[in-house]
């Protein structure tokens, strides 16, 4: 299975060094979504930072980005469990 | 000679904390043992056999779901012990305990532990107190897990583990903090990457070093500190 990689930006970039290996992009579409809930948990802040202002980037194992979507897009859920 | 060779049983608190006497009288019970991450030492319904007291390496304990799914509910190291209950009569285990942190265990039979507590009151009431203190970690963990925010339950269950196993260093692989933590390990790797970005931790592979302890407990939720293994005893008037 390919490779896919979840990076969070705003000015800088906070790298998902180890990727993940999933069948094809609709399977890293929907866990891109499920760990951007599980990131924004119940509040909007993480470290004193708004979540708000990132958005994740899906690349593949070529380096190409296949898609991206504000953090804000994502509905906070409970605590992402 | 290698570090871990010079542990023995007074590196676990309560071992530390049973009379000197008795511990002398059953220390030919005990066998030390080393145990790797991964190994299950007793699955749900399993009777408890054997009582483990780690001396360096850290027992987790998970509660497992009809879809197999296993999501921690504890974690014992050098302050405690599992299946100590099991020396007031014959227990089975609710949960399943695996050895999260590679180690040395101090081990006895339930049954030759038993027999030494006769006549020893002392020993039958520390049972009794640190069940309190893991009824105690087991309330506070409960709301922590429904209410507190990822990334500072992540601070302060590294914190926790630093304790349990006595160390800054702590090999923990991404998948074993998603387990626990029950989340992807995508998020693991991209909360422990902010976490590095603000120099609070520096993670690699496997491995996670704590530099600044303070800076991450700057980052932890307060139950960090509710339930810090050195004061909670003393919080509950509980004394070792």
């Amino acid at each position: 299975m390919p490779m896919y990689y979840f990076h969070l930006r705003n000015q800088d970039t906070i790298e998902d060094v180890d990727g993940t290996e999933l069948a094809d992009t609709n399977a890293a579409r929907a866990h891109a979504e499920v760990v951007a809930k599980e990131l924004k948990f119940e509040s909007d802040t993480f470290l004193d930072e708004e979540w708000s202002r990132w958005s994740m980037h899906v690349y593949d194992d070529g380096g190409q980005e296949l898609f991206s979507f504000p953090m804000s897009y994502v509905k906070s859920d409970g605590n992402g469990s | 000679m290698d570090v871990s060779s010079r542990l023995s049983h007074l590196d676990n608190r309560l071992l530390a904390a049973l009379p000197p006497p008795l511990l002398e009288r059953i220390q030919h019970d005990f066998k030390q043992i080393g145990l790797l991450q991964g190994h299950a030492i007793y699955e749900p319904g399993d009777q408890i056999d054997q009582i483990y007291f780690p001396q360096s390496g850290m027992i987790s304990l998970l509660v497992v779901g009809k879809d197999g799914g296993a999501v921690e509910t504890a974690t014992i190291g050098r302050e405690g012990a599992v299946g100590l209950h099991s020396a007031l009569g014959k227990r089975v285990s609710f949960t399943r305990a695996t050895i999260q942190i590679s180690g040395k265990f101090s081990v006895i039979r339930a049954a030759a532990f038993t027999q030494s507590l006769q006549g020893h009151a002392a020993v039958r009431d520390l049972i009794t107190r640190y069940t309190e203190v893991l009824w105690t970690e087991a309330q506070q963990i409960a709301a922590c897990n429904a209410v507190h925010e990822g990334p500072a339950r992540l601070c302060r269950w590294l914190l926790q583990t630093a304790d349990r196993i006595g160390s800054n260093q702590l090999p923990l692989t991404q998948e074993l903090i998603s387990q626990m933590m029950s989340v992807r390990r995508t998020t693991v790797t991209l909360l422990a990457q902010s976490l590095q970005r603000k120099g609070v931790i520096k993670y690699a592979r496997g491995h996670i070093v704590i530099p600044d302890r303070e800076h991450l407990e700057h980052c932890a939720c307060e139950c960090y500190a509710v339930m810090q293994q050195e004061k909670l005893p003393l919080k509950l008037g509980v004394r070792f």
